[in-house]
C-alpha cells in the first residue's frame, strides 16, 4: 500500500514538473541567448548591463547576451569540452594557444559567407591583411579584435632612476642594447639594491632577431621572401644572440644565479615586446618609459593574438554575426560591454576618457583587449590621450610579412612539437638568464632539439609551404 | 616498573625517542608550509620583495588583508556557496554512501550480487570528461545551479566499498537479525540500530567529503559560469591561475599587460590562501570525538 503510494505521489511530481517545462516554452518572440565566454573575472552587476545591452540592440537584432567570464585555464581547458560535447554557445576568445586546434577540430564555423553577409563593418574595419593571418586553407574561423596589429622589441626603463642619474637623454639615443654598456655599468655602481638589465624570456636577444616562428622551432627570418623554413635555433644569428646576454651577464649587468622569482621592479632596464604606449600600461606600479629598437613587424602571430570565433554549436549564427557587427561599429554598444553604465560603473573624464567606479559591481576595463574593437573604445584615466591615433598610425606603417595566411596542419607532427616545446621550457630561460656559458648551452639546446624531431617539423613545414606558396 | 623489563604495549626508550623524532619531523613537514603562507600574508609588501617568504616576518603589516575585504562582497559570497555545498553535500553523500553500502551486505537482497559489481565497476572504467560533461549538462541539465556543485560527488564508489567492509567487520548480522525478531522495520532497524554502531565508520566517510567538497574547484569551474555559483577554492584558483598563464606564456602577457598590472601582490594571494584554509581546520577536531571504537562490544552477548 505504502508502495502504491509513493508511486503516485511520484507521478504526480513528474507531470507538475513537465507542464512546468510545456510552459517555460510558450511566448513565440523569445530573444536568442548568445553566450559569449572570454578571459576575465567575474562582475556583480552583469545582469544590469546585459539587459541594457539587450534593450539597446533590440530593434535590430532581438538577442538576450549572456556573458560568460573564465580564467585562463578555463579557455584552456573548458572550451575544448564544451566543444567535444557539442554543449551550445556562441562566441569565445581564442587565440594562437588553440585556435589551430578547435579549428581543426571543427569546433569553430567558417567565417567566411557570413562576414559577407552579415559582418561588412568588421571587414572594413580589420582591413585585407589582418584578416588574411588567420586564414586556414583560405577560410577564416575567427575574428581578430581590432587593435595593435604587429609588434616590435625594444626596451622599458625606469624613468625616476634614469632621471636621477641624468641617463635619460643617453637611453633614449641608443641604436642597440650595445650602446646603453656605459649606462648599465653607471647604475651597477651606484644602485646596489638593482639588477642593471634583465633580458626577459621570450623577448631576449634570440628574440628581437624576430624571427617568424611557424611551429616551433620551425621559423622564416624575419623580412625574408624566399620561403625558406629554417630551425631559427640552429642558425648562427641565434648563437650570436645568445652571446650577448652572456657578454651582460659576465659583465654583472644581470641578476646573479637567474632572474626568475624576482619582482620586475628590481631591474633598472628590460628587454620587452612593445607597441605604441605599452610603456604606460604597464606603469600602475613603476614608472616605465619605453625605447624602441627593432622594426615593427605585422606577422603570423600579431593576427592570432586575440580573436573571436563563433561556435560550430551556435543556433543562429547569422544573428550572432550581426550582434558582432554591430559590436564591432558601434561605440556605444561595446563601451556599455566594457565599462558598464555611465555615473554607476564609470564617469566621464572629458569627451574620450573614463574613470572607473571602484568596486562598482562592473568593470572589465582589464579584458578591454578581448572586445571586438578597441578603436571604439574609451580611454582609461591613465592612458594615453593619443593612444588610438598612435596605434592606427602605427599599424599603418607596419612591415607585412610575406607569409600571413601560412596556417599549417600540424597533426602529423604533433608529437615532434610536443617534445620540442618541451625542450624550449627547459632552455629559453637560461638563454634569458646568461648564467652558463653560451656556446655550450646552445649545443645542447640544439641537441636535444634535434632528438626531440626538430628537423621532422622544418621539412614538413617546408613541405607545406611550397605546397601553399604553389597554389 | 622494573628497569630492563616492560610491561605489555610498552615500547623501549630509545625506540620511543626515535619515533617521536619521527613524528615531529613528520608534524613539521606539515605545519611550516601553512606557517610559510600564513607568515607571507602579515608580512609587509617591501619586505617580501627584499627579503622573501618568511613563516615569521620581521614587518608585520594586514595590508594584505585589507586589500582582499576590501572587495569583500565576492569572497563573503564564495564562502556562502562553499558552506551550503559542503554541509548539504556532506550529509547527503554520506547518508547515500551509507544505504548503498548497506543494502549490499544484506544477505536477503536479491541483487545485491549486481549491485556490488555495478559500483565497482565505475572504480576500473569510466566514460571520461565529455561523456561526463555530456552527462551532466544535457541529461541532468544541472549547470548552473547549486546543485551542480553537489550532485556529481553524492556517490563514491571506494568509499561504498569501504562502508561496506566496516558494516561486514563491525555490524553482527545477529543483532540485525534481532531487530527483525522483535518487530523493526527496515528503515527503523538501519536508523536506530545499526547506524549508532556504525558511527565512526560513518564519520571517517563524513571528514573525507568535508574535505572533498570543501576543497573542490573542479564542479564550479566545469559546470558553473555565474561569478555567484564560484566558491572559495574557484575563487582562489581563478587568481593563481591566471598569474600564472600572464607570467609564463609571454604571448598572454603580450596581450594582457593591462591584466598584468592589476594582479594581486604576493601577500594578498597568501591572505586568500589562508583564508580559503581557514575553517576546514576546524573539522578534524570536530570529527575527531566519533573515531572512538565502536559500540559493537558487548552488542552481541552469549
Amino acid at each position: 500500500m505504502s508502495f502504491k503510494r509513493v508511486v503516485s505521489v511520484l507521478l504526480f511530481a513528474a507531470m507538475v514538473i513537465t507542464f512546468a517545462g510545456c510552459g517555460g516554452k510558450t511566448g513565440s518572440e523569445k530573444p536568442y541567448q548568445i553566450d559569449w565566454y572570454f578571459v576575465g573575472d567575474p562582475q556583480l552587476d552583469v545582469k544590469e548591463v546585459q539587459d541594457k545591452v539587450n534593450e539597446y540592440v533590440k530593434d535590430e537584432i532581438n538577442i538576450s547576451l549572456e556573458l560568460h567570464p573564465l580564467d585562463w585555464s578555463g579557455i584552456r581547458e573548458k572550451i575544448n569540452i564544451m566543444a567535444a560535447g557539442g554543449e551550445k554557445f556562441d562566441i569565445t576568445f581564442t587565440d594562437l594557444n588553440n585556435y589551430h586546434a578547435l579549428a581543426a577540430k571543427n569546433a569553430f564555423l567558417p567565417l567566411g559567407r557570413l562576414l559577407d553577409q552579415h559582418g561588412r563593418g568588421i571587414k572594413e574595419a580589420l582591413g585585407e591583411h589582418f584578416l588574411e593571418g588567420s586564414r586556414i586553407k583560405g577560410e577564416n574561423y575567427a575574428i581578430p579584435v581590432n587593435k595593435e596589429k604587429g609588434h616590435h622589441y625594444g626596451i622599458l626603463y625606469q624613468a625616476d632612476i634614469a632621471e636621477k642619474h641624468g641617463l635619460t637623454e643617453q637611453i633614449e639615443s641608443i641604436k642597440s642594447l650595445e650602446d646603453l654598456y656605459p649606462v648599465l655599468e653607471i647604475i651597477k655602481e651606484k644602485e646596489p639594491d638593482l639588477y642593471p638589465f634583465q633580458s626577459v624570456k621570450g623577448c631576449d636577444d634570440t628574440y628581437m632577431l624576430d624571427f617568424e616562428i611557424v611551429a616551433y622551432p620551425a621559423a622564416f627570418y624575419a623580412d625574408s621572401k624566399d620561403g625558406k623554413v629554417v630551425n631559427f635555433v640552429d642558425t648562427p644569428e641565434f648563437l650570436e644572440a645568445a652571446k650577448k646576454i652572456r657578454e651582460r651577464y659576465e659583465k654583472g649587468y644581470l641578476a646573479q644565479g637567474g632572474s626568475l622569482n624576482q619582482s620586475s621592479s628590481k631591474f633598472f632596464i628590460r628587454s620587452y615586446a612593445l607597441k605604441p604606449g605599452k610603456d604606460v600600461e604597464m606603469s600602475a606600479k613603476t614608472n616605465w618609459k619605453q625605447v624602441d629598437l627593432t622594426k615593427p613587424r605585422m606577422q603570423f602571430r600579431d593576427t592570432m593574438g586575440a580573436m573571436l570565433a563563433i561556435s560550430k554549436t551556435s543556433e543562429k549564427p547569422e544573428l550572432v554575426m550581426k550582434f558582432l557587427n554591430k559590436a564591432y561599429t558601434d561605440p556605444y554598444l561595446i563601451n556599455l560591454i566594457v565599462y558598464g553604465i555611465e555615473g554607476k560603473h564609470y564617469t566621464k573624464i572629458d569627451e574620450n576618457k573614463v574613470k572607473m567606479v571602484e568596486n562598482s559591481g562592473y568593470d572589465y576595463s582589464t579584458a578591454r583587449w578581448q572586445f571586438c574593437n578597441v578603436f571604439n573604445q574609451y580611454l582609461l584615466e591613465n592612458d594615453d590621450p593619443k593612444k588610438n591615433d598612435n596605434l592606427i598610425e602605427y599599424n599603418e606603417r607596419l612591415a607585412v610579412s610575406e607569409y600571413l595566411g601560412f596556417n599549417p596542419d600540424t597533426t602529423s607532427i604533433k608529437t615532434q612539437m610536443g617534445a620540442c616545446l618541451n625542450v624550449q621550457a627547459e632552455f629559453e630561460q637560461q638563454i634569458a638568464d646568461g648564467v652558463e656559458d653560451a656556446e655550450v648551452l646552445v649545443k645542447k639546446y640544439r641537441e636535444k632539439l634535434r632528438l626531440a624531431g626538430a628537423d621532422d617539423i622544418v621539412n614538413e613545414i617546408q613541405r607545406q609551404y611550397n605546397e601553399w606558396a604553389g597554389k | 616498573m622494573a628497569k630492563g623489563s616492560l610491561r605489555i604495549n610498552e615500547i623501549s626508550n630509545a625506540a620511543n625517542v626515535l619515533l617521536n623524532v619521527i613524528f615531529i619531523l613528520l608534524s613539521f613537514l606539515c605545519i611550516y608550509p601553512i606557517l610559510l603562507v600564513i607568515g607571507t600574508s602579515f608580512a609587509e609588501e617591501t619586505y617580501l620583495n627584499v627579503v622573501g617568504y618568511k613563516a615569521f616576518p620581521k614587518v608585520i603589516s594586514l595590508d594584505a588583508y585589507k586589500y582582499v575585504l576590501s572587495n569583500a562582497k565576492p569572497i563573503t559570497n564564495a564562502y556562502i556557496v562553499t558552506i551550503i555545498t559542503t554541509l548539504t553535500g556532506t550529509v547527503l553523500s554520506t547518508l547515500m554512501i551509507a544505504l548503498y553500502a548497506y543494502a549490499i551486505v544484506q544477505q536477503g537482497f536479491k541483487y545485491r550480487r549486481f549491485f556490488t559489481f555495478f559500483i565497482f565497476f565505475t572504480m576500473l572504467f569510466n566514460g571520461g570528461i565529455v561523456p561526463w560533461y555530456i552527462v551532466c549538462t544535457q541529461v541532468l541539465k544541472i549547470q548552473n545551479t547549486l546543485i551542480a556543485l553537489v550532485w556529481p560527488y553524492l556517490i563514491n564508489a571506494w568509499y561504498v566499498m569501504v562502508m561496506k567492509t566496516f558494516y561486514n567487520t563491525t555490524v553482527p548480522s545477529a543483532i540485525i537479525e534481532a531487530a527483525k525478531i522483535d518487530g523493526a522495520s527496515e528503515l527503523k532497524t538501519f536508523f536506530r540500530i545499526v547506524f549508532p554502531i556504525a558511527i565512526p565508520g560513518l564519520a571517517t566517510i563524513a571528514l573525507f567529503m568535508t574535505l572533498r567538497y570543501w576543497n573542490d574547484w573542479y564542479l564550479p569551474f566545469m559546470l558553473t559560469s555565474d561569478p555567484k555559483l564560484s566558491n572559495i577554492q574557484m575563487y582562489l584558483k581563478r587568481i593563481l591561475n591566471n598569474l600564472q598563464e600572464l607570467l609564463n606564456s609571454s604571448s598572454a602577457a603580450m596581450q594582457a599587460g593591462s591584466m598584468l598590472a592589476v594582479v594581486p601582490r604576493e601577500g594578498a594571494r597568501m591572505a586568500i590562501c589562508a583564508l580559503a584554509v581557514g575553517p576546514i581546520v576546524l573539522a578534524y577536531p570536530f570529527f575527531q570525538r566519533f573515531f572512538v571504537k565502536g559500540l559493537t562490544i558487548g552488542s552481541v552477548k552469549g
